[in-house]
């Protein structure tokens, strides 16, 4: 095997090509990385949200809260079911919600954004139990008080005491709360019959969500009441709901594989422009390799060795850079709802990161390796 | 000319690095083209004069909004309204699948005027547009939709509606929607929709086209105060702001979307540029003798940003045309349908892009070959010649 030294000192002569090519490494790998950390974050979020005792109904045929709406002897009919857990003092574990995309439009601004707005009732802190105070307290029914998810927050800068303009009231904001990065952290969260009758929404829900005592006590409530002659609604535990709105990412995860592979390409063309300017500058040293003894596989390795140095070398600085993405905040539409979500960089991320680099170089560094091997001593001496 | 020349058999001297360097260029700016054809469609819906004559009404506080339908004469009688239409949303599935993927957007609207109102159905074939007049639960539906079901123009289909529970509706498909605008959506009558959903009390929007953008500021306000203290109360914006509203929800993914913009150019700048200074290293003899000759640096300089350029233009415009050429098999349904072309070929490449993936190409060309160029300028004959000897 030719030394390493020799590839490491080659290298070293040409730094200014091998860094411009790592460079380039460095760039399509960080944009890799960045583009997957987008999508593992959607997902993180979503996965996040569930808790697998509870189960989310929707109205029949829906799959997204906002279109949702059930009314409420119907609701009253699931909250009964069998398999619904009860709290204390023998009332069912059943959170009757009102999710509506509300338009705002910030005083010092012209244009309209959304707010996303549940109303709910005392029971919904039993049931979604993720859910705590960061700050402040939780609102009073009927005092036109709302609390705000820390995403919100985040987003739009609002504090405790801030007053916002919500349908014809102003609804103050009486405390900050947090749900393990779950959706509900986009939410701003109030009183479900405030609510209603401000938006003419009386006796409507969205959503009801169940808790049973178990997990597997969920999926056998979500699964006879999907099997229900008497009740008409979709159920979910709530773990397979937000996997299913997940599933939205699906198309873009492609779409950033078949991204991060078209820019591969062009990086792979780069090693081997480099590679084979390398191998042209240095026909004479491998024929004299050659002649010394090292065999055409031992001038393959070697060549082959350069170029994943290359990619090794640009495929760590772009994870590194690419990493730099990680836990910066931001919020994504899935469906008709947004979540905010971290851009979330993790091990196996940085192992497909690294994997892709090393392809590339091997891919780029076959061609020219192989053409340093047939380089003729004689010939390339003469 | 002579320089064309002299660039052209420079480049043609080593042909491996030349192809090398052309198919790294084409396949980065096939990428470029399609992400600008993005960021270009965003970019001209916020901004076009059309966009802010057209104005958007809904419920002001709502969303989805759901307008009376007794709003409507007060409305569209409004001083300065050249014409108008609605919008009611019909959503639902279209196989029993009832996958998310398989989910479509129905609009239930005016046909007599479909084209007039909606920007990027000017291609729509009139002849579509009659038959949705003559046939009741005729739909014109999106290219993509159509090639993803299968589906040809005279064959039925029946909606699983989510949007309204127990109310599928059978439609007949008499047109397809010309590419880019609507991905996944169909229009139908709204005289269907009242009749099978039952839903003749309200409306999800109603649009108003203006003289003017002027005009359109006026008439906007004129509705807002209007409506200030109707229940439901009334949110008018322009078309432009409506869509800058949407797009403000995506913004991460356009985030994403530009930084990859930005990795591509530079990426490209580097693949040239690194093979410019090859070239450059390898004829440091010859730029000596030219210099010898007389040829000015400057001159020297210019050979090597032209190489560069030269290269960076003719691969920009072969990877914008690949990229053209694809997207347009792709609508016309000359290429599967998959998530790959779906995702890719949603925004239809314009030809004009052709002509900016050259310039791209050029500009990459040109940033590429500022070091080269500089090194090329700097050589010295003396040292060259005393290597040499």
């Amino acid at each position: 095997m030719v030394p390493l030294a020799y590839n490491y000192r080659n290298l070293q002569v040409r730094w200014k090509t091998t860094l411009m090519t790592a460079f380039g490494f460095t760039l399509v790998v960080a944009a890799l990385v960045i583009m997957l950390a987008f999508l593992n974050g959607i997902e993180a979020a979503c996965i996040a949200s569930g808790e697998p005792e509870n189960v989310i109904l929707l109205s029949k045929g829906n799959q997204d809260e906002v279109l949702s709406q059930m009314e409420r002897p119907l609701v009253a009919q699931v909250e009964n079911s069998k398999g619904v857990a009860v709290d204390a003092a023998g009332r069912p574990l059943a959170s009757r919600e009102l999710f509506l995309a509300v338009h705002h439009r910030p005083p010092e601004g012209d244009e309209f954004h959304f707010l996303q707005v549940r109303g709910v009732l005392p029971a919904a802190f039993r049931v979604h139990s993720q859910l705590h105070l960061l700050s402040g307290r939780t609102f009073r029914p009927g005092q036109s008080e709302v609390m705000i998810g820390k995403g919100v927050q985040r987003t739009h800068h609002f504090q405790i005491g801030d007053t916002l303009e919500i349908g014809r009231k102003q609804w103050q904001i009486v405390g900050v709360f947090e749900s393990r990065g779950a959706a509900f952290e986009s939410e701003l969260w109030c009183d479900l019959n405030e609510l209603a009758s401000q938006f003419r929404r009386d006796g409507l829900y969205s959503t009801v969500v169940l808790r049973a005592e178990t997990p597997q006590g969920a999926e056998e409530l979500a699964e006879r009441l999907r099997n229900s002659r008497s009740v008409s609604v979709e159920a979910l535990t709530e773990p397979k709901y937000y996997q299913k709105q997940a599933e939205q990412t699906r198309l873009l995860q492609t779409a950033a594989w078949v991204i991060a592979w078209f820019m591969g390409l062009g990086a792979l063309f780069g090693v081997m422009n480099t590679q084979f300017a390398a191998i042209g500058q240095r026909s004479k040293e491998i024929a004299v390799l050659r002649i010394l003894g090292f065999p055409a596989r031992a001038i393959l390795l070697s060549f082959l060795i350069e170029a994943l140095g290359i990619a090794a070398v640009g495929g760590s600085f772009g994870v590194a850079l690419g990493a730099a993405a990680n836990g910066v905040t931001r919020s994504f539409s899935l469906g008709a709802r947004s979540i905010d979500f971290a851009f979330r960089v993790d091990g196996p991320i940085v192992v497909c990161a690294g994997i892709f680099a090393l392809l590339m170089g091997l891919l780029g560094g076959l061609l020219p390796a192989l053409s340093a091997m047939r380089v003729k001593p004689l010939e390339a001496l003469r | 000319m002579k320089a064309l020349l002299l660039i052209l058999k420079n480049l043609r001297r080593n042909k491996l690095r030349t192809t090398l360097t052309a198919l790294a260029v084409i396949v980065m700016v096939v990428l470029c083209t399609e992400a600008a054809t993005v960021l270009f469609w965003v970019h001209q819906h916020v901004h076009t004069q059309a966009c802010q004559s057209k104005l958007l009404v809904s419920e002001r506080w709502v969303a989805p909004s759901c307008i009376p339908t007794r709003y409507l004469a007060l409305l569209t009688h409004q001083e300065g309204v050249e014409d108008w239409t609605l919008w009611n949303l019909y959503t639902g599935y279209l196989d029993t699948s009832r996958q998310s993927s398989r989910k479509g957007f129905g609009l239930a609207t005016r046909p007599d005027n479909l084209i007039a109102m909606h920007l990027g159905l000017e291609k729509l074939d009139p002849a579509a547009v009659e038959a949705l007049q003559r046939e009741k639960t005729g739909a014109i539906v999106s290219a993509d939709l159509m090639q993803q079901m299968n589906w040809k123009v005279g064959q039925q289909f029946t909606v699983l509606s989510s949007s309204h529970p127990h109310k599928d509706l059978r439609f007949k498909i008499v047109g397809v929607l010309p590419p880019g605008e609507y991905v996944r959506n169909f229009f139908f009558r709204q005289d269907y929709y009242e009749e099978g959903t039952g839903n003749k009390e309200t409306i999800t929007c109603v649009w108003l086209r203006l003289r003017d953008a002027e005009t359109a500021q006026r008439v906007a306000s004129r509705i807002q105060k209007q409506f200030q203290h109707s229940q439901p109360e009334l949110k008018v914006e322009t078309e432009s702001a409506g869509v800058a509203r949407f797009v403000s929800r995506e913004q991460a993914l356009l985030s994403v979307l530009k930084w990859v913009v930005a990795v591509l150019v530079l990426d490209m700048a580097i693949v040239l540029s690194n093979s410019i200074s090859v070239a450059t290293r390898e004829r440091r003899v010859e730029m000596a003798v030219l210099k010898v000759l007389g040829f000015e640096p400057v001159v020297i300089m210019a050979l090597v940003v032209g190489e560069a350029m030269l290269l960076g233009a003719v691969s920009g415009f072969v990877g914008a045309a690949l990229a053209w050429l694809s997207s347009t098999l792709a609508v016309h349904g000359f290429l599967p349908s998959n998530p790959a072309t779906r995702i890719f070929f949603s925004f239809p490449i314009q030809a004009a892009m052709v002509l900016w993936g050259a310039l791209l190409g050029a500009l990459v060309g040109f940033m590429g070959s500022i070091v080269p160029a500089w090194n090329a300028w700097q050589v010295k004959v003396s040292d060259v010649f005393a290597k040499i000897a």
